[in-house]
């Protein structure tokens, strides 16, 4: 009964709900694309740093990650390899060894280089690398040949086929001198993997530095992605923190997470004040609807209506108005944000060369995280219930016959 | 006339609650939106400013073909230019630099490099690099083969002042030059990618290991005095020498320019959007306002009342609340962004993150003062556009109904 009271109460003034509700629906609106723009672009920039380089999870040797050096590396056994997998949230270990060398073409052109040595088979089964392939194929069994990133071909001049120098540091400071044959090209999707990174076969880049038997790290492969933390932490009671040390890709690249979160930071900013903004909006709503309704207020209380239930009713109204308001937003934000989804916004001239600035690719997905939705209608919501805490103050407050003489 | 100004008013104190929530939601949105969108363009000019004082300079002179192929062998000779700009008044500083790129060693560790020739007194007036040094000496006269580098690397390389490091790089002929350098000088960036990635050496000792003549350059950088000469310099240079490729910081770095020419837009966007959402608070309190008055508004028409004056006179109240309101907001935001770009706002929690988009983690508040005016503007028209509605709604009232209803 009281609920239904409110929800005529709210028709009884259309316009003026109206454009509460619009006014709500719009802050709600703009939020949730503003947010789901920038989570998306996150995610996107997240996925493509750990589908391009380090992975989620990597066991290393203390202090590798600080000096990427051959010097701080791990040795590859197998009992280590039984030991983890005994781990029910581990899905996959990938063994790497990564290392810097001079890359150099016959035609002089030369270019420092990430080499990166992997195991093929498990790389292409967990992140796809096979996909990646522009040009060429990855090395057959057998043949000892490297795959090239798109960006570094080009600027190095080298096709499939071609050969590729590499001339770097190995193992214990011995010389790591190599030629090798170049088997294909790939897109890392990752605009500084794609300048900089060659990868071979583990096995002959071991060869190459003379880290016979070395890791620089073992990736993890996580059943479920969305508690690494956890993961983590078995993993690392597991193992001896003297002998390894096991790192999130949070943990091993600090300034991307906090390059987005200072950008994240300035919406958050903005949305502050546009939801101060309608929270005053909201308020003198309230303010209006509790002040022309004195009169009847008063008469009501007189009538022997409890405060209570008329508190409650006024309450009703404006929550419904609210919850109005929200559900609109929500619903118009929708289809706008499930499009861009869908369909990434491609950015042209100069926005692009920025974003690679910053290490992502040029286009702008939009997230369709359903937290982005409870976040920020729920914070809508809980500013316009305590402002109509208001309401429910004028209602105790009332003096009946002073009211009504209004 | 005058008596509809007296009205409006008077008007706005009748109900002063309702008057001050409109009022403050307009001061606070104007504050706190002029506010962020300082932020933003402070923080815009500053990565700018640091970008163009510290990496890119003003107007840099190359080998045509070196856009392409930055490759040692692309010199030009500086003689000509160097005697161009010599007695340049226009001018602040100028530097010629050679340039080589490779892979930095250490027992420790190895790594890309780009190895930077420069002369120490021109590129001190230039980039301030003498500044930037947080341990050792700038260049010192006696000793051979001086290398300056930054923190990062030092700490990759595990080396100290005094400590040798090998440079390899190649000499564009196909050989691979490896030379030992002594480590003078700790150097700082505001990002730790450049502190690993580029080495200061002695321009002449590059060019010696090159095997080029000291008039043979990769590259001359200059600075400016005032902003409005760069395009006209740039095209006189290029004139003069027809040969070499001149360019300005804006082709240089097409995002920083990209960033630069939309930040303006950008800032009213959010001011716009502010604007927006405070336009529903203004819409519908002046609708109350006028349905609550509606029996007063039927009697004024009825006395005689011009309909103009009626419309007027909810105009001219709308006028009223905005002129407290945004004034207010605008004088507000001036001070604190005045007070804020002497004492700065220290964002040391995100100072990592900043560090990638290449700025201090101080952020200095800063706007162009038309943004102000543009913004008073917006803030008047928005009003006048919100009032609209409310005042053509007291237009439409019958006067003989409303005299009717209690």
């Amino acid at each position: 009964m009281l609920i239904k009271i409110a929800w005529r109460n709210i028709w009884r003034n259309k316009r003026r709900s109206l454009i509460t509700m619009a006014s709500v629906a719009f802050a709600l609106f703009f939020a949730l694309i503003m947010r789901s723009m920038q989570l998306g672009t996150y995610d996107q920039a997240y996925a493509s740093v750990i589908n391009a380089t380090t992975g989620y999870l990597q066991i290393q040797a203390p202090g590798y990650w600080e000096k990427q050096s051959l010097e701080k590396s791990i040795l590859q056994s197998d009992s280590l390899q039984i030991k983890l997998r005994q781990n029910k949230q581990l899905k996959a270990l990938l063994p790497r060894l990564e290392s810097f060398g001079l890359l150099a073409s016959a035609e002089s052109e030369t270019r420092p280089g990430f080499l990166r040595g992997i195991d093929q088979e498990l790389e292409f089964e967990y992140f796809g690398l096979h996909e990646k392939i522009v040009a060429g194929s990855f090395p057959k069994p057998g043949q000892s040949a490297v795959v090239l990133a798109e960006k570094l071909a080009e600027n190095l001049a080298l096709k499939v086929g071609d050969s590729l120098v590499i001339i770097g540091q190995g193992y214990q400071g011995m010389s790591a001198n190599g030629k090798f044959l170049i088997s294909g090209i790939a897109d890392l999707k990752n605009p500084k993997a794609n300048k900089s990174t060659v990868y071979l076969k583990l096995a002959d880049l071991q060869e190459l530095t003379g880290a016979y038997q070395r890791l620089s790290a073992l990736v993890v492969v996580p059943e479920n992605k969305n508690d690494l933390y956890a993961l983590k932490q078995s993993l690392q009671s597991q193992l001896d923190a003297q002998d390894y040390a096991v790192l999130t890709w949070r943990d091993m690249m600090p300034e991307l997470i906090q390059a987005m979160e200072a950008d994240s930071a300035g919406g958050l900013a903005m949305l502050f004040i546009l939801y101060l903004v309608i929270g005053f909006g909201v308020f003198g709503t309230i303010l209006m609807l509790t002040s022309e309704r004195m009169r009847e207020f008063g008469i009501l209380i007189s009538l022997g209506m409890s405060r209570f239930h008329l508190a409650f009713t006024t309450y009703m109204e404006t929550t419904l108005l609210a919850l109005l308001g929200v559900l609109s937003g929500s619903l118009l934000a929708l289809p706008i944000t499930w499009y861009y989804h869908v369909n990434p916004i491609q950015l042209g001239d100069g926005m692009d060369k920025m974003m690679e600035d910053y290490g992502m690719e040029p286009i702008i997905p939009f997230s369709l995280d359903p937290s982005i939705w409870l976040n920020n209608g729920g914070a809508i919501l809980l500013i316009c219930l305590v402002l109509s805490l208001y309401a429910v103050l004028i209602v105790y407050r009332l003096q009946p016959v002073k009211a009504m003489r209004q | 006339m005058k008596t509809v100004f007296k009205i409006a008013w008077r008007n706005i104190w009748r109900n002063k609650l309702r008057s001050a929530v409109v009022v403050c939601s307009i001061f606070l949105g104007i504050w706190a939106g002029i506010f962020v969108s300082a932020f933003s363009f402070g923080l815009n000019e500053q990565r700018k400013e640091s970008m163009i004082r510290n990496q890119i300079s003003h107007i840099q002179i190359h080998n045509s073909t070196w856009l392409d192929q930055k490759e040692v062998a692309y010199t030009f000779s500086a003689t000509a230019v160097d005697d161009y700009l010599n007695k340049d008044p226009r001018l602040k500083a100028y530097a010629t630099r050679s340039k080589a790129s490779g892979m930095v060693s250490s027992a420790h560790y190895s790594g890309a490099a780009q190895i930077i020739g420069v002369n120490p007194n021109a590129e001190a007036a230039l980039s301030n690099l003498e500044e930037k040094l947080t341990e050792g000496e700038y260049f010192p006269e006696k000793g051979r083969n001086p290398v300056l580098i930054g923190r990062a690397l030092a700490k990759k390389l595990e080396a100290k002042i005094g400590s040798r490091i090998i440079l390899n790089f190649s000499d564009g002929q196909g050989n691979i030059i490896s030379s030992a350098f002594k480590v003078k000088g700790l150097y700082k960036d505001v990002s730790s990618k450049m502190e690993e990635l580029n080495l200061y050496v002695r321009q002449s000792d590059l060019q010696t290991l090159l095997g080029l003549e000291s008039v043979q350059v990769h590259e001359i950088a200059a600075l400016l005095k005032e902003d409005a000469d760069i395009e006209i310099l740039q095209q006189e240079l290029q004139a003069n020498f027809p040969a070499l490729a001149i360019q300005s910081w804006k082709q240089i770095s097409p995002e920083l320019a990209y960033a630069d020419e939309i930040m303006t837009q950008m800032l009213y966007i959010i001011i716009g959007i502010i604007m927006l959402a405070l336009s529903f608070g203004i819409i519908n309190t002046m609708l109350m306002a006028v349905l609550e008055r509606r029996k007063e508004l039927g009697m004024l028409m009825c006395v005689g009342m011009s309909r103009t004056k009626v419309f007027s006179m909810i105009m001219v109240e709308t006028f009223y609340l905005a002129l407290l309101g945004g004034p207010l907001g605008i004088l507000f935001a001036y001070y604190s962004v005045w007070q804020g770009s002497k004492s700065g706002l220290d964002l040391a929690a995100f100072s990592d993150g900043l560090a990638t988009y290449g700025i201090d983690s101080v952020i200095y508040p800063a706007l162009p003062t038309s943004f102000y005016w543009g913004t008073t503007l917006l803030v008047f028209i928005m009003t006048l556009l919100a009032a609209i509605y409310p005042a053509r709604r007291a237009l439409k009232l019958n006067p003989v109904e409303t005299l009717r209803t209690i």
